[in-house]
């Protein structure tokens, strides 16, 4: 951190002829942003995205690691075609499709008199509890 | 001037990684209607892009309670209209259409959205001729004309 600093600190004196005092604060702010992004446990769904992948959850993990899938997925909203719009019973203008990170594979388990779920293999699926009713 | 430069470059690979991934994409929408000579083809932007997803340990118990699904969609929306060319006298050549301003990952809302549960391919095949609409430049949310 020490050394990041250090030349973030570098950076910031040899561009002070084309970055103003607020704009050298906000970026030593995005960094620290970038910092706490690195936690696992940081929720950082509307910045960066890694890999839909085993994470390890840290609560249920006492005795042995108990893994939950996480991470990006690809999804989009576009205009609702002419041809779909004409089967629909309530027509909707725009058209939402979505996947999101699902465990694949998994297996019961306990975890202090706990039923839980580790999960071993992951990948970009169906969602099922994204609408907002 | 080579130190500002690389100075610049540092700055932007700390930033880089939390340049949000769901945003406005340039995408072209293909219009027919039954009682119009042409398939028309307009330029819009659409949201599109990644967005973090967890899946939950207790989902048998708990179901949705800790999982976070959210999708890709419309912040801001701006409705334009486009009149297509070669239609019936008597029919309405306006077709209105949804503009991305903004996006943001969030839940799909249903009183707006067709919440779709799996990716389908944007079926763009025209049974007739196809002419393209260029809006003014500057223009928003008026009626374009062909």
């Amino acid at each position: 951190i020490c050394l990041f600093v250090s030349i973030l600190q570098v950076s910031a004196v040899t561009t002070m002829g084309c970055l103003k005092s607020a704009a050298v604060t906000l970026l030593l702010l995005f960094f620290l942003l970038n910092v706490a992004d690195s936690y696992p446990n940081f929720d950082s769904s509307s910045m960066s995205c890694g890999e839909c992948s085993l994470g390890l959850n840290r609560v249920f993990s006492r005795d042995r690691p108990i893994y939950q899938c996480m991470g990006c997925c690809f999804s989009r909203a576009y205009p609702t075609p002419q041809t779909a719009m004409q089967t629909m019973a309530i027509p909707k203008n725009i058209t939402s499709e979505a996947t999101c990170c699902v465990a694949k594979h998994s297996y019961e388990t306990k975890v202090d008199d706990i039923t839980v779920r580790n999960h071993t293999e992951c990948h970009c699926s169906t969602c099922y509890y994204h609408k907002l009713i | 001037m080579e130190t500002s430069v690389f100075s610049c470059w540092v700055l932007f690979l700390l930033i880089y990684p939390v340049v949000p991934m769901c945003l406005p994409t340039e995408f072209t929408l293909f219009v027919e209607k039954p009682e119009c000579d042409y398939c028309v083809a307009i330029n819009t932007t659409i949201c599109m892009g990644v967005c973090f997803t967890r899946d939950s340990n207790m989902r048998d118990i708990f179901r949705s309670r800790f999982v976070v699904q959210r999708s890709c969609t419309y912040d801001k929306v701006e409705y334009r209209t486009a009149i297509l060319p070669g239609c019936a006298i008597d029919s309405n050549p306006a077709y209105t259409y949804p503009v991305a301003i903004s996006c943001h990952c969030g839940a799909c809302r249903t009183d707006r959205d067709e919440c779709t549960l799996r990716l389908n391919s944007y079926d763009a095949n025209c049974a007739k001729p196809v002419r393209r609409v260029y809006p003014y430049p500057g223009q928003s949310n008026y009626m374009i004309p062909f």
